[in-house]
């Protein structure tokens, strides 16, 4: 038709903006996770020895030493190379941290479109199920249940999937309560398409931005509660290793002067909780200008 | 050199496409626990009230009104976005409420529906391609050999290109977003097509464009429309026959022409009146149409619903609603008004 | 009559690290005393930000970098924030579009009143009093009831009137009315508009009318300058615009209307789109969607010239002496109008008819290549 012939798409070309300076956050986040996905998958190239069980670590020639060229991280008071510690527990510490999460992001997303889409008694029923179970404190909760159930990487993540599940729910809810009165949602309505079909073709990509972006934060909380439960005795047991099991072993040396046991794995926790963060905070922003 | 019109057609004979006939929706207010201790009365909101009106093949029906006329209630509860409660819908013979939910489904891709809004009328996630895929595969409209080829031809019947196929909602301006809603209701080959505000949102420039696609698209296809819109001279330019509706009634039915010249409901004249026009300057001497607020639908005012704001209003108005009736007939369909006084 | 505001080549952009939109780009005009002038223009058009640049209201990238704004003699452009903040609210109103988001929703009108009176010095009771006297003025029924209510309860109409009675609280004597009824039902809009003019013939108050309506402009305006791309295009007394056009883009835009008649001619919309701000426009901003633009129209931008009557219009082609533009596709078309006696467009005179430029009056199709 003569009329759109020249009809230009509406953006002409703006300066591509590089992504490094469009989202820094997203690029030092990415390099972060990844290089923490590279330690987990190959502890070896990084620590020699990592790959040894944890008593052929002793030497007791070399007990509380201070971080040196020769044991970067300095060694504990069995002898043991802190780092080489560090870098075998990443794996285990990274597993933690995804697998927390995976269930609660598919569980707690697929309750959320329920809830949303169908409204209702259902709707009501489970929202003050979430209610209780967002009513205790998640620390407590989650210790409760370690203790009812014992010690164990096993136990650890079941209590985990437990606590994490209501905020995902209530995000893609609230999300899915808006995408549900949107005009394209009537349209596929007036299309004949079936329930299922809207809600997991149609909705689903649009609400679930918000719930990755929470998942990445998300990962950085149950590591960091993985290793306070460790800390106080629960969770994993004291041969695996585990970063906040090699923190809680150097408890009792800070007060004589022996920092790096506990501050050397906290550390390495930090930057890669940093890591998951930025890399989140990243990805919000690169999805909300895409919208 | 030809002229080219968009003139309105003698009515069609034969059986109407669609006959809606008293058609009611209301929608339940807010219910808590308190209100039922304290026995409080259940209300409703009734955006649809008996609402009689038909639409015959081939023609134009334009629906227009102020807020809470119920106007996109109605067409939404005609295609079945919402239950009807009360009333009958029959369309190409077909009576909905005899038709169970799943029949109902496949029976709704006879009547489509174009949006108001551009920037939420399409899924943001999705490119063009892929919304037009879905749909024809869905409805075995071809085969999936075929697809490709007939985004193409659909793609060019609304006047956007290939190439442009593949791009997500968000690379495209409000005009040609509505083309690709317009493509979206194609597809299917409907045989009615609501269109609900199709251009309020647009610029005056690009209105005309989306007017003229539909113009055309009506003479190729043979589609029969109901446009709804509160832009009278957009009604006026695209419309067989139009019809008014006033806080969930239909309150004056008639051809095009009869309408906006001798119109019969008092509130058909203060809406022609209050439509700013391009004509005589007024800015020195210009009076209100009409005077009042719009009442909330929730509290309809007794009788005629118009008689608060009506300057003919009397004892009779105060507390019988008026039926629709017909006043005359036309060659190109007949004049019904819902008043006691009809101005003709 | 003298100008209450005198505006001369204003232009403002938005600076950004990675580019430069010249939302306005020299745009002149001046709004007498009591009289109401009207900036209209599609969307993106500039007509907004050109009113709000007149009182700085711009976000922090917003930059007025060239031009004056005269407000009673008193330059705006370079007052300091503190004396512009003086005038804004006060001798210069605004109202807005949407009085949902432009009035506040969690305080009572009564407060919102008392914020705008409160630089007055006024006591609390005669704040009230004065507040109700200005319900009671821009027509809500039983005002002294309404100052207790919230905006969310209220209807649109009325939200409308209660933001126009706070503008005009500290008796302004020019109002910045930026699309005020567009939101708004049509017997509701046509209320306003009766309510705005009649407020300006008793308070002898000037309105500078910012909408895309050309209806709603002939029923409120005196003068109207048409923007496109950040530019006035056409400036005119508002009779004059509407049935003579000059500037092919104020054509188009009537053309795209459908005609308040029965006529059911095909629209002639306006091909191809707004252009990009963002970049440098060499030559006319309309050039490549105008069906009459040649080289010098792809080259030069355009200034504005001033016809008889002080219409202006920014075109190259606008020279109603300009006899080499006429056609005699043009004279032909002339002298039918002329024999048919048609009140539309042309002047029913022969020397018009002589000096025609490719005048394409509205709703009829002639002079076209």
């Amino acid at each position: 038709m003569a009329d759109t012939a020249a009809l230009a798409p509406k953006r002409t070309k703006v300066k591509k903006v590089p992504i490094w300076r469009r989202s820094p956050s997203l690029v030092i986040g990415a390099v972060i996770v990844a290089l923490a996905f590279v330690v987990a998958a190959f502890p070896t190239l990084f620590a020699p020895n990592a790959a040894k069980p944890v008593t052929d670590l002793m030497d007791f020639t070399a007990m509380l030493q201070a971080p040196s060229a020769e044991h970067w991280f300095g060694t504990d008071n069995y002898g043991r190379d802190i780092y080489t510690m560090v870098i075998a527990a990443t794996r285990l510490d990274l597993l933690i941290g995804l697998g927390s999460v995976a269930l609660p992001f598919v569980v707690g997303t697929l309750l959320g479109l329920i809830c949303g889409y169908y409204g209702g008694k259902l709707d009501t029923i489970i929202m003050r199920i979430l209610d209780i179970f967002v009513a205790f404190p998640f620390m407590v909760l989650a210790i409760a249940i370690v203790a009812i159930l014992g010690n164990g990487v096993m136990n650890l993540l079941i209590a985990m999937w437990i606590v994490s599940w209501p905020p995902y729910t209530r995000l893609v809810r609230s999300e899915v309560l808006i995408a549900k009165n949107s005009e394209y949602v009537q349209a596929a309505k007036t299309l004949g398409y079936s329930d299922v079909k809207i809600i997991f073709r149609h909705i689903l990509p649009n609400v679930i931005s918000s719930s990755v972006v929470y998942a990445a934060s998300d990962i950085v909380m149950c590591i960091m509660t993985a290793a306070s439960m460790s800390f106080l005795g629960l969770g994993v047991d004291a041969a695996t290793l585990e970063w906040g099991s090699i923190i809680s072993s150097g408890k009792s040396y800070l007060l004589g002067g022996y920092w790096w046991i506990s501050s050397m794995p906290g550390i390495v926790m930090a930057i890669v909780g940093l890591g998951f963060s930025l890399f989140g905070d990243g990805l919000n922003d690169l999805l909300r200008t895409k919208d | 050199m030809a002229e080219e019109t968009n003139a309105p057609k003698a009515a069609a004979q034969g059986e109407p496409l669609l006959e809606v006939t008293d058609l009611c929706k209301s929608f339940p207010l807010k219910y808590g626990v308190l209100d039922a201790v304290m026995r409080k009365e259940r209300k409703h909101l009734t955006a649809v009230d008996h609402v009689s009106f038909s639409l015959n093949a081939g023609e134009t029906l334009g629906l227009v009104g102020e807020s809470g006329c119920g106007k996109s209630t109605l067409a939404r509860t005609v295609i079945n976005l919402y239950n009807p409660t009360g009333g009958k819908v029959v369309f190409a013979g077909v009576d909905f409420s005899q038709l169970s939910k799943h029949e109902l489904r496949n029976s709704c891709k006879d009547i489509q529906m174009i949006f108001q809004d551009p920037y939420s009328s399409l899924n943001p996630r999705m490119t063009v391609r892929q919304v037009l895929r879905e749909e024809l595969l869905h409805h075995n409209m071809c085969t999936k050999a075929e697809v490709d080829e007939r985004i193409i031809e659909l793609l060019e019947l609304v006047g956007l290109s290939e190439d442009q196929a593949d791009r997500l909602p968000s690379a495209f301006s409000g005009g040609q977003r509505q083309r690709i809603g317009i493509a979206r209701a194609l597809a299917v080959q409907p045989k009615l097509i609501i269109a609900d505000e199709p251009v309020s949102a647009l610029d005056v420039s690009i209105q005309a464009q989306i007017i003229n696609l539909l113009c055309d698209l009506q003479e190729k296809l043979g589609l029969s429309i109901l446009f709804i819109s509160h832009d009278l001279r957009v009604v006026r330019y695209i419309s067989d026959r139009v019809a008014v509706m006033y806080l969930g009634a239909m309150v004056e039915t008639a051809p095009t022409d009869t309408l906006y010249t001798a119109p019969a409901h008092p509130y058909t004249k203060v809406l022609l009146a209050a439509a700013p026009s391009m004509e005589e300057n007024k800015v020195d001497d210009k009076k209100a149409a009409v005077l009042g607020e719009l009442p909330s639908p929730i509290n309809l005012p007794s009788g005629c619903r118009f008689h608060p704001r009506c300057p003919y209003a009397d004892e009779l108005c105060r507390t019988e609603s008026p039926e629709l009736r017909c006043l005359a007939q036309t060659p190109e369909g007949p004049h019904m008004c819902a008043c006691h006084h009809p101005l003709v | 009559m003298a100008n209450i505001l005198e505006v001369d080549d204003l232009s403002m952009h938005y600076i950004t690290k990675s580019s430069t939109v010249r939302a306005v780009e020299k745009v002149t005009f001046s709004i007498a005393e009591g009289e109401t002038f009207g900036l209209v223009g599609e969307s993106g058009c500039g007509k907004s930000t050109t009113a709000r640049s007149l009182v700085r209201l711009l976000p922090e990238v917003g930059k007025i970098v060239g031009g004056s704004v005269r407000y009673k003699g008193q330059e705006l452009t370079t007052m300091s924030d503190r004396e512009i903040r003086g005038l804004r609210g006060k001798e210069i109103g605004m109202i807005f579009q949407d009085p949902m988001t432009s009035l506040n929703p969690v305080t009572t009108v009564r407060k919102q009143f008392f914020e705008s009176l409160k630089r007055e010095g006024l006591s609390k009771k005669e704040m009230e009093e004065r507040a109700i006297e200005l319900l009671r003025l821009v027509g809500i029924p039983e005002p002294a009831n309404r100052m207790g209510n919230y905006v969310h309860e209220m209807s649109g109409g009325m939200r409308q009137r209660v933001m126009i009675a706070i503008a005009l609280a500290s008796q302004p004597r020019l109002l910045l009315a930026d699309e005020p009824t567009t939101a708004l039902d049509v017997t509701i809009q046509d209320q306003i508009i009766c309510l705005l003019n009649d407020l300006r013939e008793k308070l002898g108050m000037s309105i500078l009318l910012v909408t895309h309506d050309l209806g709603v402009v002939n029923e409120m305006c005196h003068h109207v300058g048409v923007m496109y791309a950040g530019r006035i295009v056409e400036i005119a007394d508002t009779r004059n615009l509407l049935h003579h056009p000059k500037h092919p883009y104020t054509v188009g835009l009537i053309n795209s209307l459908p005609a308040e008649n029965d006529t059911r001619a095909r629209l002639e919309p306006i091909h191809g789109a707004p252009p990009n701000l963002a970049h440098e426009i060499v030559g006319c901003a309309f050039a490549p969607r105008c069906p009459f633009a040649d080289e010098l129209c792809r080259t030069k931008a355009p200034n504005m010239q001033t016809l008889v009557g002080g219409h202006r219009v920014r075109c190259h082609h606008a020279d109603p002496y300009d006899r080499t533009r006429v056609t005699d596709q043009d004279r032909d078309f002339a002298e039918e109008l002329i024999a048919s006696g048609s009140e539309q467009g042309v002047n029913a005179d022969k020397d018009a008819a002589d000096a025609l430029t490719p005048d394409i009056t509205p709703k009829k199709k002639g002079g076209v290549a």
